[in-house]
């Protein structure tokens, strides 16, 4: 295990930041974090990365707690992507990376070269005069040019373009082959379905479990007339297999647990003119998770 | 010695840029000289017409303006003592909490590096350009005077009002040090350090003119080692001038103790 956390609890004065977080990175392994604004993923990744003092929980990094006699050794080990990037202004980047290459005894000079191509690094710039996609870039590369075992990233795509976008995930699955363990915070959901081996919830301070991803549900659309969705609503009260019922834009959004039988059964009792079925993505988990009380739905209990 | 190194390069244009204004002013001062002395008595029995609290405020009521030292100690307690030690303070002050403010501190702290490595060689650096800044000076000013004295001067009275400003300078700094360790805010930093900079010297003039308050002279660094006092008692507080300097060092451990417990809220 390359990170765990247990109990990690952190209050600002009376004001909950964080508490209990238990979260776990293993090697080769990419692990999403995710959670809406004020959530607690900075103060999280902040508290990891020693800026913050837990008031509780304990930090094993490598499997070594961590304290301050050894987190200068374990830092030799670790990069960091900050959500904000924040270096110096009156520095060229160049000078900027200098700087950074003199904290580490075997540094790979080529690899870190190799990087800055790689990401098209406007070397020769002053800080203060790039865009923040290529702040974020600089960033990168000092995360991952010592050649980390562990990465820890807050919001790491912010502002970069798509391409640079793909450059990042492909470097980190390649990160993750060669058995970095990666652990991002991230809005881009998509970004974190598709690239995360593993996704944690956090809520107001709290981790949380969306109970959807263990029931294999389906997300099923149905466009109807909207005479007939009167009738629709009858008829999925018959199947206790539908756990959520969402009007969206004139179409009905059905979660199911899914059974082809019963699914067969649903199609032929009902009056539609288009039906899709998709696996459930990671935004609509994040809708189950975060929506706003007072959305129309049917068994949110059951769901959550 | 990174951080050190590091911010050395980055401190080096300020620290010349306030060397030459510093040795500027006191060669423009240094060269009118000859002309104060060449008035013979003349200077000092008009300065005897000013009022008595103005001479008192300069402490030049018993100073021989014919004696380059004497000269030196009338301005330089404006220029040394007083606004020289504003770049010292303003670097003090401002080289850890400039890494919050600025939120570079990030940056830093993510390297293998401990905290009390990191604030170590911060102060080191502070330390080590006030003494280049001050033996510059002291340098410059033992040129000048040579160069523009109309009779021999006092070298231990040269090497008191040096060490005595040396002492200022990082009474001030430790003010700045423990300020920039303490607080969030560069702004705040810099607040602090100069109210007890206008404190220290507004108690010193206190303890000059009135003297039922003399006694106030003792608990600031520019009565303790005030240059007209100098030169009128040619003596130098040693005692107070090792409690300067292990009162810093003192300061710095308080410094790094608790940096290594701040929250940092970059």
């Amino acid at each position: 295990m390359l990170l765990k956390v247990s109990k990690l609890t952190r209050y600002y004065g009376k004001k909950l930041g964080i508490e209990n977080i238990d979260l776990s990175v293993s090697e080769s392994e990419i692990v999403g974090f995710v959670g809406p604004n004020g959530a607690g993923k900075t103060t999280t990744i902040r508290t990891i990365m020693g800026f913050l003092k837990p008031d509780a929980g304990v930090i094993e990094i490598f499997g070594e707690q961590v304290d301050r006699k050894n987190f200068t050794d374990i830092l030799k080990s670790i990069g960091y992507v900050p959500g904000e990037v924040n270096y110096y202004d009156d520095e060229r980047v160049e000078k900027i990376i200098e700087f950074y290459k003199e904290f580490y005894n075997d540094f790979d000079g080529n690899y870190c070269e190799e990087l800055c191509k790689k990401f098209d690094l406007p070397l020769k710039k002053k800080f203060e005069d790039l865009s923040s996609g290529n702040k974020k870039k600089v960033a990168i590369v000092q995360a991952l040019a010592h050649k980390p075992k562990l990465v820890i990233m807050d919001e790491p795509t912010n502002g970069l373009d798509p391409f640079v976008q793909k450059m990042l995930y492909k470097t980190l699955n390649e990160l993750r082959e060669n058995g970095v363990g990666i652990f991002l915070s991230s809005h881009v959901l998509s970004e974190v379905q598709k690239l995360c081996d593993r996704v944690i919830f956090i809520k107001q301070g709290h981790i949380i479990e969306p109970r959807s991803f263990e029931r294999d549900l389906k997300k099923i659309v149905v466009t109807s007339k909207e005479s007939s969705n009167s009738n629709l609503r009858e008829v999925i009260n018959e199947f206790s297999e539908i756990v959520e019922l969402i009007d969206e834009n004139g179409k009905v959004v059905l979660f199911m647990k899914w059974n082809a039988e019963k699914f067969k059964k649903l199609i032929a009792s009902i009056d539609f003119e288009d039906i899709t079925i998709e696996d459930l993505s990671l935004e609509d988990v994040f809708d189950e998770l975060y929506k706003p009380v007072d959305t129309a739905t049917r068994n949110t209990d059951e769901v959550m | 010695m990174t951080i050190f190194k590091w911010e050395f390069r980055k401190n080096l244009k300020s620290l010349f840029i306030w060397l030459v204004f510093i040795i500027g002013i006191q060669f423009m001062y240094s060269a009118l000289f000859p002309s104060f002395a060449g008035e013979g008595g003349l200077f000092s029995s008009k300065m005897q017409l000013l009022p008595k609290v103005f001479l008192k405020i300069f402490g030049i009521e018993e100073i021989d303006f014919s004696n380059i030292i004497h000269f030196f100690a009338m301005q330089g307690q404006i220029w040394i003592f007083l606004f020289a030690t504003f770049y010292v303070m303003r670097l003090a002050s401002s080289i850890i909490v400039k890494e919050e403010d600025e939120k570079t501190v990030e940056f830093v702290l993510s390297r293998p590096l401990s905290r009390r490595r990191y604030i170590f060689e911060k102060i080191l650096l502070v330390t080590v350009n006030t003494i280049i800044y001050d033996f510059v000076i002291a340098l410059a000013l033992l040129y000048m005077f040579n160069a523009y004295k109309t009779k021999p001067f006092d070298m231990k009275q040269f090497w008191f009002i040096v060490f005595s400003y040396i002492a200022v300078h990082i009474f001030m700094a430790l003010i700045g040090i423990i300020s920039s360790t303490v607080v969030r805010k560069r702004a705040t930093a810099d607040t602090i350090t100069l109210f007890f900079l206008g404190f220290f010297y507004i108690l010193s003039l206190i303890a000059r003119v009135y003297e039922n308050y003399s006694y106030l002279k003792e608990l600031t660094p520019f009565g303790i080692f005030d240059p007209a006092d100098i030169i009128k008692t040619n003596s130098f507080n040693y005692k107070a001038f090792v409690f300067v300097v292990l009162l810093y060092f003192a300061g710095a451990i308080f410094s790094i103790l608790y940096y290594e417990r701040k929250d940092i809220h970059a």
